[in-house]
């Protein structure tokens, strides 16, 4: 009888778990097996797919345009993490310190609040704000007596026009966790080093910033994976332009893949995006599983 | 200390204001006539409504608009009910394999899916599901992100309620409907708002899976509107931007609790 009811539950268990495991293996790792086979073959999206060894890979890397995507994505990562990392802690920090509850639900709801909008309304939004005739921006800039520039179509600055809307659209996502990670400092450490006499900035030296590592790494790790994968905004903004300046490799990997239908080379530069990309995914990873139920820090 | 606390609720307050000004730009930009915008106004001259006249008349967008509300609402539905099922039986059941299963289960945060776009792509193609809603809906449906919260979730309930039960002679199904999944409820809604914002939110993944104009979804709709139709001015397309924000706009202030906890929940 009891073995009976064990075997009974364990083939329940299965059940319950089957119908997830089949969506997992068709729709993420039959088609990851095939994005590895992808890479060795002049695969058009008509006519047979031609084995051809490690053709793409020379290809790739002889590919000027390749070089110089990968140089741009790493350059967005750049200027996108460490500005995010930094305001949304600052944000956080505000969120948190002893104002009125009713700011703080304010100031917390305004930082999220476009981190909800799709990618399409905050790219076309910005687009407008940094039109240089008509633009918000550039009429803050003119009254500050600065030079106009025009942010998308400038060589110089279309990436950090691009980084900017995304600092902007993600820091919500950032100062959440940072509030949820500060939430969660005992507050007995604050009050010994107010009886030791510690300053405002001491305590935030000493106590805050070493206390929350773990949401640093979060935060670095999760914005990294992102900022990576940036595709939306420069498709959006700029299209990769002024004269690919702007061309991220997810970019890249659209023209060649759904544009020209190269979907071996395609593949194959994504192939190395998934490369780049796994460290920090096995980092996040670990991270997940490393902690207790919503515990931060 | 009463005068450290004004001050730093004004900047708090402050900055929340300056942070939100492209958006409430946005808004007022969608009430103006074209010449308003181009003369950089911020309140309108005359406050009009032309501009969404425009967009609904001309535009596909109650097309995208049901495009985007059935697929994220079918998309959110199958996720929570095939993740739930499965992360019940990793995390309250006990039999050979379950750790193997769990991290099985959770190999897709190891695959991005923009790097599985182009065989999927392909894959979807093959199935005949290009231009179809579910070449949207079904790669969403195995979640690991899903089966993680709600794994997570489902471990930390004690396991006395499941005993007593047991002693009462409640057979395992009892158990799941009627004792741990009603005390799941937290985290399945805060499953369902996070991943209703996600397929709602996604721009690459239906750009290449709608090609044909009415089947976009609003933020693939929105971007082809904005670059395509030349008659079509700045108001309109903010009048768009408009429409589009609100249903995740209304998500968000009703399940702001659990957008912000799923944040977490979804990092950890």
């Amino acid at each position: 009888m009891i073995i009976h009811s064990k075997r009974r539950r364990t083939l329940l268990a299965y059940l319950l778990f089957l119908p997830f495991a089949i969506l997992l293996i068709i729709f993420k790792l039959i088609p990851f097996a095939n994005s590895v086979r992808m890479v060795f073959y002049k695969w058009d999206i008509l006519g047979t797919p031609q084995f051809i060894g490690l053709a793409n890979f020379r290809r790739m890397f002889s590919d000027k345009v390749f070089v110089s995507s990968l140089w741009h994505t790493f350059y967005f990562v750049i200027l996108t993490v460490p500005p995010i990392m930094v305001l949304s802690f600052l944000v956080a920090v505000l969120a948190n310190s002893k104002i009125y509850t009713q700011a703080k639900g304010f100031i917390r709801s305004a930082f999220y609040l476009p981190y909800t909008l799709t990618i399409s309304v905050v790219c076309l939004t910005w687009t407008l704000l940094y039109n240089p005739y008509f633009g918000l921006i550039s009429k803050a800039t003119k009254s500050l007596g600065l030079k106009t520039i025009n942010w998308l179509v400038d060589p110089t600055w279309a990436m950090p026009a691009v980084a900017i809307t995304t600092v902007w659209w993600t820091i919500g996502f950032c100062v959440i966790l940072y509030i949820a990670g500060l939430q969660q400092i005992p507050a007995s450490y604050y009050e010994a080093a107010e009886l030791d006499g510690a300053t405002d900035f001491k305590k935030m030296i000493f106590i805050t910033i070493p206390l929350l590592k773990r949401v640093h790494v979060l935060v670095i790790v999760t914005q990294i994976i992102a900022s990576l994968q940036i595709f939306g905004q420069v498709y959006i903004m700029t299209a990769g332009g002024p004269a690919g300046k702007t061309r991220t490799i997810m970019q890249y990997i659209y023209e060649q893949g759904f544009r020209y239908f190269r979907m071996g080379y395609a593949q194959t530069m994504a192939f190395i995006l998934f490369l780049i990309m796994l460290v920090f995914s096995y980092l996040q990873l670990r991270l997940m599983t490393s902690s207790s139920k919503e515990e931060l820090i | 200390m009463r005068v450290k606390k004004y001050l730093l609720t004004a900047l708090a307050v402050l900055l929340s204001i300056v942070y939100l000004l492209p958006l409430a730009w946005m808004v007022l930009a969608s009430f103006q006539s074209q010449k308003d915008i181009l003369a950089g106004r911020w309140i309108p001259s005359v406050w009009q409504m032309d501009n969404y006249r425009t967009i609904l008349q001309r535009a596909k967008i109650s097309n995208w608009f049901l495009n985007s509300l059935i697929s994220s609402s079918i998309g959110t539905a199958g996720i929570v009910i095939i993740c739930t099922l499965s992360a019940y039986a990793v995390s309250r059941m006990d039999f050979p394999g379950r750790n193997l299963l769990y991290i099985f289960s959770l190999m897709g945060f190891m695959i991005p899916s923009q790097a599985i776009a182009i065989p999927l792509y392909l894959m979807i193609r093959k199935f005949g599901l290009v231009n179809n809603l579910l070449g949207i809906v079904l790669p969403a449906l195995p979640s690991s992100m899903a089966v993680f919260i709600l794994s997570q979730f489902m471990k930390a309930i004690p396991a006395d309620y499941e005993e007593a039960a047991r002693l009462d002679g409640a057979g395992e199904l009892d158990i799941m409907f009627k004792i741990i999944l009603p005390m799941s409820v937290p985290a399945i809604i805060t499953v369902a708002v996070l991943h209703f914002t996600w397929i709602w939110n996604d721009f690459f993944w239906p750009l290449i899976v709608m090609t044909n104009e009415k089947m976009y979804t609003l933020p693939v709709g929105l971007v082809a509107l904005a670059g395509s139709d030349v008659n079509i001015r700045y108001g309109p397309i903010m009048a768009a931007n408009v429409m589009a924000s609100l249903p995740v706009i209304v998500v968000y202030l009703f399940m702001q609790r659990y957008l912000t906890r799923g944040v977490v929940l979804s990092v950890r």
